[in-house]
């Protein structure tokens, strides 16, 4: 009734001021669900209690995510989180660059000059590098986010302010409120400010969409928002690697964006229109017609364009991709990590830390190698002897040659592990080479002190025989194994031929082409698109593209962990039943089962099972209920009723520790901070790539989840020398263990594959007594590639891929 | 027009001094450097003997100011120094992927212009028709998505399901370049239509124009000669203004392509914390968009006679 009134008031206002009101009514409504958008949640956005990855429908509008999390709540929360940054972002660069500009412009002078520098220094800064440098040094988190932005953004304003500032100085008005006796912050203040606020509100408004999209994009970079708050930016970014197979989780964030900035964006407009006292209504050239008409047939044929987004695919793919093209020739290999940030700049295994390149794509070969379940076996050794403590004796195969045409001598041996001790100080540490006698085909091995390890050592890829004669060239090298290196380029692609005088059988392809493809949505899409045949390093969500038909998969467990530290200093942590409790209440089966889709294994010990000294270990099992008793017990009472137990005054916090370079890592923070809420503990998440500084500071953390590699060497000692003992690096939890100690000598000096073996398994037990690590799962290396290859076998020490034996179906030999 | 060229490139030297010391000392103080970064990508744990060697290897362990030091003395001298992940000079290794930027930044370029020019004025000159709608309704939503949203749905739409484009960038040839080239240029032309547009219609409006028409000069004669040039005035003006956000938005776009230029070297070696490429990437930012700013105002001068003759200021 009452708005009826004021219907004829509203149609009588020009157009554009009633266009404002209409626009402001949007973006008030805007606020007005975003101010309200925790009433307005049909669930709590945290709760991870619905089937995962459900599609759209009534009780959830948006889906599920891969939580388990109710979408359109989070939605919501994004929404708040984006809209109510935009405006400080916004507020803070208004005011600090309109109050600089305004000073700027009255004063004048050397203060002008040195602000208007510093202006343009933010200027000429690229800014992004700005925000993605200041977000790095002030860590993640949507505040810092608006901070770094702010940075960038101010000096627009401050120009604007300064340029109003100097033409209304000299202005009439101003010069009688300065002759009344103004003084200069009145008449800045007063005077000045009110009548160049105009084109600052303006730009101010239009602004805002802008930097919903800026905070955005710095969350897809990972730079903003940190788990679990729900920004709009992140969640596309966590997600896009499920754009194909579950879009909704991708295209909703997407639309709400869309719809917050679309929504500003046309308030921006409105103001421009109906204030901006500088513009002049728009010329009309041409008399309207029937314009409600049009916009509305406009908007039909934008519709449908949308619509025809969503048709089926045209043709068929795969039909002219290069890869399919020579397919029975040249194999084309993605991978995620050959490049020098995975300390593999090239095939040269003496190089850099790893140096797995040159293993793992066929071009050397080591003297002895790892079996399928990590015992070792000879490669180019023919056998071996164990003389006395010290000594060693090799010998070698007769039949083979470097692809140089050498044959493999013990001298070139020889040559190869010397220049391997001189340039590589982890080779030196763990091989202790003392001398090296090179006769005919037989090597013999001295070392500096008794090491079980040796033959560990000579089966890591930095033991690659490669001619030393033949040298290494541009990164490349001459070794035994059935491809030879033609051309390099260090972080793209690596190119290699057939090894036609390869010693163990005829490798099955002319031709292979390695592309280094860091992003694992574009390793799947070109995997899809048939630019690459195989591939390794892809996303766990895009794994259900490939089940089918198609492409064949090849998996297994490798040692590379995800596991919890206890910190033994932190007032929580080095409670005995604390621990426990986290052991007893992180759901490790669904973990795997839910976040990484199966693609993983629940880990008991240290070492994944079907490793020959994995050994059987007893963990606790999840178990919820039991967890809340021990803690009832233990005296971690939840007592003030907010649904976190305390004890004498403390409260059971978590400071969860991890970082976001694993795709996992996240995955498992937000999983335990869910199922640990069950049990009454608090997780505060602290992701960051700070995390090795700070993990070296006991009182700032009391869990820290990490990815390591617990068996790089297919050797149990690496684990528990590194992590367990008072002279682990790694021990920054300062775990102590009596017995562990005693074990650990004795393990440094046992030669038996056996007694080593046994010998791990009940120093794990003691690790797990003692809950001091918590071991979740173990990576499942998955290896894929199309219909028509066979070969690319995924082996638990991670480093065989490029075998002889890859070759087309039906020429294998 | 040279002192004045030469004025601006003396002005260079300061900003440049306060910029790389700002970038300098933001990474250091950034936390991690590119010793653990590496030890974090191949999860093995090193001895601290040996993350010291490779820090004191690095330059790492000297006092913050004493490592600017270097670093300046080393510029100086014309060396930039080398990468701390690949050991290569980052000057050479910037050098050969700044192409590849160019490039796309050219491209996109190129793009917004055939895109926005034509659309704008005939949004102009049709004003209100029904492809007038249209324009601004393309306008307005190219304007209100982010450009990474706008990449993956390229990607996926015209590499994937229509595959028209590769998946795998290679900055050698045009079909690479034309997925993340649209990607900028759909963000940048939504801007630019609708103001070529309301400087084509402002210039419409005026008396020279009625003029002209009074006098029986063809309307596209106008429309090409006068008309045209002021509307290449005020794209010129807006496409400086975003030459700095053109470069720093490359780098979200090169990222989600793999397009191997300066913006993911740039964001690699941030987060690897490679200090001498970061360096030598602000440096060389920096020159080129004060560069590109003083060929714009040089143009400007060409463009407009007001300005040449010293009335009106920029």
């Amino acid at each position: 009734m009452k708005l009826s009134r004021f219907l004829p008031a509203i149609k009588a206002l020009p157009a554009p001021k009633r266009r404002l009101l209409l626009c402001a009514a949007l973006a008030v409504l805007l606020l007005a669900v975003v101010a309200f958008a925790e009433f307005l949640c049909p669930y709590d956005p945290a709760a991870q209690i619905f089937p995962t990855l459900e599609s759209p429908s009534l009780a959830h509008p948006a889906g599920t995510d891969r939580y388990g999390r109710d979408l359109f709540s989070r939605l919501l929360m994004g929404l708040q989180t984006s809209v109510f940054s935009a405006l400080a972002l916004v507020g803070i660069v208004v005011i600090l660059g309109t109050a600089l500009g305004m000073l700027c412009g009255y004063r004048g002078g050397r203060l002008d000059g040195i602000i208007m520098r510093l202006a343009d220094l933010c200027l000429a800064f690229p800014g992004l590098v700005l925000a993605l440098a200041a977000a790095a040094l002030l860590g993640g988190g949507v505040r810092n986010g608006v901070l770094a932005l702010a940075l960038v953004n101010w000096p627009k304003y401050a120009r604007i302010a300064r340029s109003q500032t100097l033409a209304l100085k000299n202005t009439d008005y101003v010069a009688a409120a300065r002759l009344a006796g103004d003084n200069a912050r009145e008449l800045l203040l007063r005077h000045i400010l009110p009548n160049a606020l105009g084109p600052i509100l303006v730009t101010a408004t239009l602004d805002i969409g802008a930097m919903v999209m800026e905070l955005a994009a710095l969350s897809f970079l990972g730079l903003g928002a940190q788990p679990p708050t729900a920004e709009l930016g992140s969640m596309i970014s966590e997600n896009r690697s499920m754009m194909q197979t579950y879009p909704w989780v991708v295209m909703g964030p997407g639309l709400a964006i869309f719809l917050a900035v679309a929504v500003f964006n046309l308030l921006g407009e409105a103001v421009r229109d109906a204030l901006d006292p500088g513009k002049k209504e728009e010329p009309i050239r041409q008399k309207k017609k029937s314009g409600k008409k049009k916009k509305a047939l406009a908007l039909l044929l934008g519709a449908c364009c949308l619509l025809g987004i969503f048709l089926p695919p045209l043709g068929e793919k795969k039909g002219n991709s290069p890869a399919a093209q020579d397919a029975k020739t040249t194999f084309v290999l993605g991978d995620t990590t050959f490049n020098s940030e995975n300390e593999e700049p090239d095939v040269n295994p003496h190089n850099a830390y790893s140096g797995w390149a040159c293993i793992r794509y066929g071009i050397g070969e080591t003297l002895f190698r790892y079996s399928e379940t990590m015992e070792l076996e000879p490669w180019l050794a023919a056998g071996w002897e164990q003389i006395d403590a010290l000594t060693w004796q090799i010998t070698l195969r007769e039949d083979i040659s470097f692809s140089s045409g050498r044959p493999l001598t013990g001298e070139s041996v020889k040559e190869c592990l010397e220049h391997l001790v001189q340039v590589h100080p982890r080779a030196a540490g763990d091989l202790m080479l003392d001398t090296i006698t090179a006769q005919g085909q037989t090597v013999t091995i001295r070392t500096t002190s008794p090491n079980p390890t040796l033959l560990h050592g000579l089966s890591d890829p930095y033991s690659c025989i490669i001619d030393m004669e033949e040298g290494i060239k541009e990164g490349m090298v001459s070794g035994t194994g059935p491809y030879i290196p033609v051309s390099l380029v260090s972080g793209q692609e690596l190119r290699l031929m057939r090894n036609e005088q390869y010693w163990n059988g005829q490798p099955g392809f002319e031709k292979i082409t390695v592309l280094t493809i860091t992003d694992g949505d574009t390793l799947t899409m070109a995997l899809q698109s048939g630019e690459i045949d195989g591939a390794y390093g892809l996303p766990y969500v895009s794994y259900p593209l490939f089940e089918q038909g198609d492409y064949t998969f090849s998996s297994c467990a490798t040692s590379r962990a995800f596991l919890l530290h206890m910190n033994f200093e932190s007032p929580v942590t080095s409670d005995k039943a604390v621990r426990q409790a986290i052991a007893m209440g992180i759901d490790k089966d669904r973990f795997v089962q839910d976040l990484l889709g199966g693609h993983g294994y629940p880990a008991g010990g240290a070492f994944p099972q079907g490793f020959a000294f994995s050994g059987k270990v007893t963990a606790k099992e999840y178990d919820p209920e039991g967890a809340k008793k021990l803690l009832t017990e233990n005296g971690w009472i939840d007592q003030n009723g907010d649904g976190i137990r305390e004890k004498d005054g403390q409260p059971l916090t978590l400071r969860w520790l991890t970082y976001s370079s694993r795709q996992e890592l996240p995955l498992l923070a937000e999983s335990a901070q869910a199922s640990l809420k069950e049990l009454g503990i608090q997780v505060e998440i602290i992701s960051t790539a700070d995390h090795n500084t700070i993990r070296q500071d006991p009182t700032a953390w009391d869990v820290y989840a990490s990815a390591m590699v617990t068996a790089p060497t297919g050797d149990p000692a690496y684990f528990f020398a590194t992590h367990c003992l008072d002279s682990s690096v790694a021990n920054n939890g300062h775990y102590h263990n009596d017995a562990l100690e005693e074990l650990a000598a004795q393990l440094f000096r046992t030669f038996d594959d056996d007694q080593r073996a046994q010998l791990s398994q009940q120093m794990q037990q003691i690790l797990l007594d003692d809950d001091a690590f918590v071991f979740c799962s173990h990576l499942q290396m998955s290896l894929v590639c199309r219909k028509g290859i066979t070969g690319l076998t995924a082996h638990p020490c991670d480093f065989y891929e490029i075998t002889a034996a890859l070759a087309p179906t039906g020429e294998t030999k | 027009m040279g002192t004045y060229a030469l004025k601006r490139i003396l002005q260079l030297i300061p900003i440049l001094l306060a910029i790389t010391f700002l970038s300098f000392a933001m990474m250091r103080l950034a936390g991690s450097d590119a010793v653990m970064q590496k030890m974090e990508n191949t999860g093995v744990t090193l001895s601290q003997e040996a993350m010291d060697a490779a820090r004191k290897e690095l330059g790492l362990d000297q006092p913050f100011l004493t490592q600017y030091a270097r670093w300046l003395g080393g510029v100086l001298r014309g060396d930039m120094g080398k990468s701390y992940l690949s050991g290569e000079e980052v000057f050479s290794v910037f050098l050969s992927k700044l192409p590849a930027t160019l490039l796309l930044a050219a491209c996109s370029v190129f793009l917004t212009i055939c895109i926005s020019v034509p659309l704008g004025i005939l949004g102009a000159v049709k004003q209100n028709s029904f492809a007038d709608q249209i324009v601004r309704w393309l306008s307005f939503l190219g304007n209100s998505l982010p450009n990474f949203f706008v990449a993956l749905l390229l990607m996926y739409f015209f590499a994937l399901r229509w595959p028209l484009f590769p998946v795998i960038s290679r900055q050698t040839d045009l079909q690479s370049v034309a997925l993340p080239a649209f990607t900028l240029a759909i963000a940048m032309s939504s801007k630019y239509i609708r103001q070529v547009r309301a400087a084509v219609l402002d210039e419409l409006g005026k008396s020279y124009v009625t003029g002209a028409r009074a006098r029986g000069v063809a309307f596209h004669a106008i429309l090409l000669k006068s008309v045209l040039r002021c509307a290449l005035v005020t794209l010129l003006t807006l496409l400086t203004l975003s030459i700095g956000s053109l470069l720093g938005g490359t780098a979200v776009v090169e990222s989600i392509f793999l397009w191997d230029g300066v913006g993911k070297l740039a964001a690699d070696a941030i987060q690897m914390r490679d200090y001498p490429m970061i360096q030598a990437y602000v440096m060389w930012m920096a020159i080129l968009y004060v560069g590109i700013n003083l060929i714009t105002d040089l143009c400007y001068r060409l463009l407009d006679p007001r300005i040449r003759l010293g009335r009106g200021a920029v």
